[in-house]
Order: structure tokens, then C-alpha cells, then sequence
């Protein structure tokens, strides 16, 4: 039985950890410079 | 060997679990924002426009207009919470080929929420003044209700209705509409002559604004991806008599614009919808049943026939 707890725990603590890091990266996608703009002809669009 | 397996999946299953109710509660809410980086270009095109032109000092009817509107994010200005963007809007009447007017605004906003904030250099042409409401994007999970939304001409917030559903693309959106009923809004000085009134050599009229604006909105994003603009703003004496078109047309969205707008917006829809119901329910069914699984293997244990050894075997074992 004390086994199976310290694997449940490993496991959730595991989780954590790894939502923690997906959610840093994934909000970092969106940070950055924007793309580059195209040349753009104002009127013809 | 089956105890191990047990275990092994047990802590699997938690892993699975606890990712899955993570994902949708915390991680979702952290990912799930408007981007910093935007940069779109959309197209408004009337036809049958009139306006009052400046360099040939009378109304044009008639005319083709074409608004072109490149938004870009201000990646520098924003945070975590906060995105910065600047729209420039250039209107040009391509009938007689020349440029009707531009307008910069530069607007701070709540990345989850879309309201408008106060930040660092917002600007409407030449207000820098507070702006409330929303502007460029709508909340995520837009409701069925009304909401507020700044008004470039009038210069503050105003109320946008919930107008009913209707399909974009093939994409469900709901649609709003701001209603503006005439009303005065400005002053503007100019020579009599201009407005027939020949006997005075400058006159001060009331500027009138009248809109019905309307806006398709993705729901699940919050992005709009369609929009029309009829617009009329008229000089008008003191009597209220009629002295001038500034400006009358209906703009609404070319068909290119919004395919570009839906394209761009499915893409965001699917990423949403993924971290917030698909894979959140599939890791935490996965990680239940696995759970359930490895904890029965582990815990199970085999009747030991009465035999004292085979007890006292069994007994350290699941201990």
C-alpha cells in the first residue's frame, strides 16, 4: 500500500512539474517579434 | 512481476490524471491569451461612397472606397497580461485614385479578456486620451450578450448588441452590432462659401455621426472575423438643416479578407479547444483507468488456501 502511494505521488508530482514547464513554453510562443511584414500595396489588397 | 506492473501504471495513471486536470485548470489559463506578436492586414471595400475631399473642395459620390487596415503588435510594450497593438487604417478612393484619409490607434488591452486598459502611449489619431471598452479583439468565450466597444469617431465607449448567430465560412460566430443613432459629436469651422452659405466668410457647423457597425465574432477565440461599417457624418447648422457630406457609405469586409481572417482564426479555434476539452478529458480518462488498473494489480492478492506459509508470503508481499 505504501508503495502504491509513493507511485501516486511520484506520478502527480511529475505532472506538476511538466505543466508547469509546458505552460512557460507554450506562453512564450506568442511573445515574440511578429512576422515579418510583407510589402504591402495600399489600395490594390 | 504483477505488483511492479501495478505500481508502474499506478503512477502512470496519476501522472495522466493530474496532467489532464492541470491542463485544462492552470495551463490552458496561462496559454489561452491574445498574442503579442499579431500582424494582419484586412480590407474594407464600398462601393457608391461619398465623401468630402479636400484638395477638390466639394463632395465626390459615387466612388469605390477601399479601407486597408494593417494591425501589429507592440511585442516590446506588452507583458504577460497586457498586449499592446497599433492599427493604421488607410482609406482610399480608388475611383479617382487618390488617398481619402488615414488614422493610427494604438490600444493597450487585457490579453484573456480583450477590455481595453491604460498603459503606455494609447492613441486615436490625435487622442491620447483613456479608452474603454473593447477594440481589436473580443473576449475568449464571447457570451450572448452586449458588450462595449470604443468607438474611434465618437472618441469613447459604446454599447454593442448580441445580434443573433450566423455562419462565416462555414465558421459559427455570433454577430453584434453598434447602433449609433445621429447625434452631434463635433464642431467644425469653415469657409461659407463651401456650404452655400456665400455671405459669411467662415461658419461653424455641427459635425452628426450616425453608424451601424456590425462585427462577426468567433466565440471560442474571441477574434473578429468579419466586419461592415455603414457610416454617415454630416455637417449640420444651427436649425439642423443638412450643409455637407462628409462621409457616407457602407464598408463592409472583402471575401479575401475573410477567408484570410477564418483561415487564421480555425487554426486558433483548434489549439483552443484542444488544451481545453480533447486532450484534458482524454489524459484524465486514460490516467483513471490506468490509475484503477494498476492500483487493482497491486493491491490484489491471491487467497492463500489456508497454507500459514503462503499467508505470511502474501502478507509481505503486499506490504
Amino acid at each position: 500500500m505504501t508503495r502504491l502511494l509513493i507511485a501516486i505521488v511520484i506520478g502527480a508530482l511529475l505532472a506538476v512539474g511538466g505543466s508547469f514547464l509546458t505552460a512557460t513554453y507554450l506562453a512564450g510562443t506568442t511573445d515574440s517579434t511578429p512576422a515579418n511584414a510583407p510589402l504591402y500595396n495600399y489600395g490594390t489588397g | 512481476m504483477r505488483r511492479v506492473a501495478g505500481l508502474v501504471a499506478s503512477g502512470l495513471g496519476a501522472f495522466l490524471l493530474v496532467s489532464g486536470i492541470l491542463l485544462r485548470f492552470y495551463v490552458a489559463g496561462q496559454v489561452v491569451r491574445f498574442p503579442l506578436n499579431e500582424y494582419q492586414i484586412t480590407t474594407l471595400a464600398g462601393k457608391d461612397v461619398t465623401y468630402f475631399s479636400p484638395s477638390l473642395l466639394k463632395d465626390v459620390t459615387g466612388v469605390a472606397m477601399r479601407v486597408t487596415r494593417t494591425t501589429e503588435g507592440d511585442v516590446a510594450a506588452g507583458t504577460s497580461s497586457r498586449a499592446v497593438w497599433t492599427q493604421f487604417s488607410y482609406s482610399y478612393d480608388a475611383t479617382n485614385g487618390v488617398a481619402y484619409k488615414s488614422l493610427t490607434q494604438r490600444s493597450a488591452f487585457d490579453r484573456r479578456t480583450g477590455t481595453l486598459i491604460a498603459c503606455c502611449g494609447e492613441t486615436v489619431g490625435t487622442y491620447t486620451g483613456r479608452q474603454d471598452g473593447l477594440a481589436f479583439v473580443w473576449p475568449h468565450g464571447t457570451r450572448r450578450t452586449s458588450y462595449q466597444i470604443f468607438d474611434t469617431t465618437l472618441l469613447k465607449p459604446m454599447v454593442v448588441q448580441y445580434a443573433g448567430r450566423a455562419t462565416i465560412d462555414g465558421l459559427p460566430t455570433y454577430r453584434f452590432v453598434e447602433r449609433v443613432p445621429a447625434g452631434q459629436f463635433g464642431t467644425q469651422k469653415l469657409p461659407g462659401s463651401l456650404v452655400g452659405l456665400h455671405g459669411q466668410p467662415t461658419v461653424t457647423l455641427d459635425e452628426y455621426y450616425q453608424a451601424a457597425n456590425t462585427y462577426w465574432v468567433d466565440p471560442v477565440t474571441g477574434a473578429v472575423v468579419d466586419t461592415s461599417e455603414d457610416q454617415k457624418i454630416t455637417l449640420r447648422d444651427s436649425s439642423g438643416v443638412q450643409r455637407l457630406v462628409l462621409f457616407q457609405g457602407d464598408l463592409p469586409m472583402t471575401a479575401r479578407s475573410i477567408q484570410s481572417l477564418v483561415r487564421s482564426d480555425r487554426a486558433k479555434r483548434a489549439d483552443i479547444e484542444a488544451i481545453t476539452v480533447t486532450v484534458p478529458a482524454g489524459l484524465a480518462l486514460a490516467g483513471a483507468v490506468l490509475l484503477a488498473a494498476g492500483s487493482w494489480l497491486s493491491l490484489w492478492r491471491r487467497k492463500p488456501d489456508g497454507d500459514p506459509a503462503a499467508a505470511e508470503y502474501a502478507a509481505a508481499e503486499a506490504w
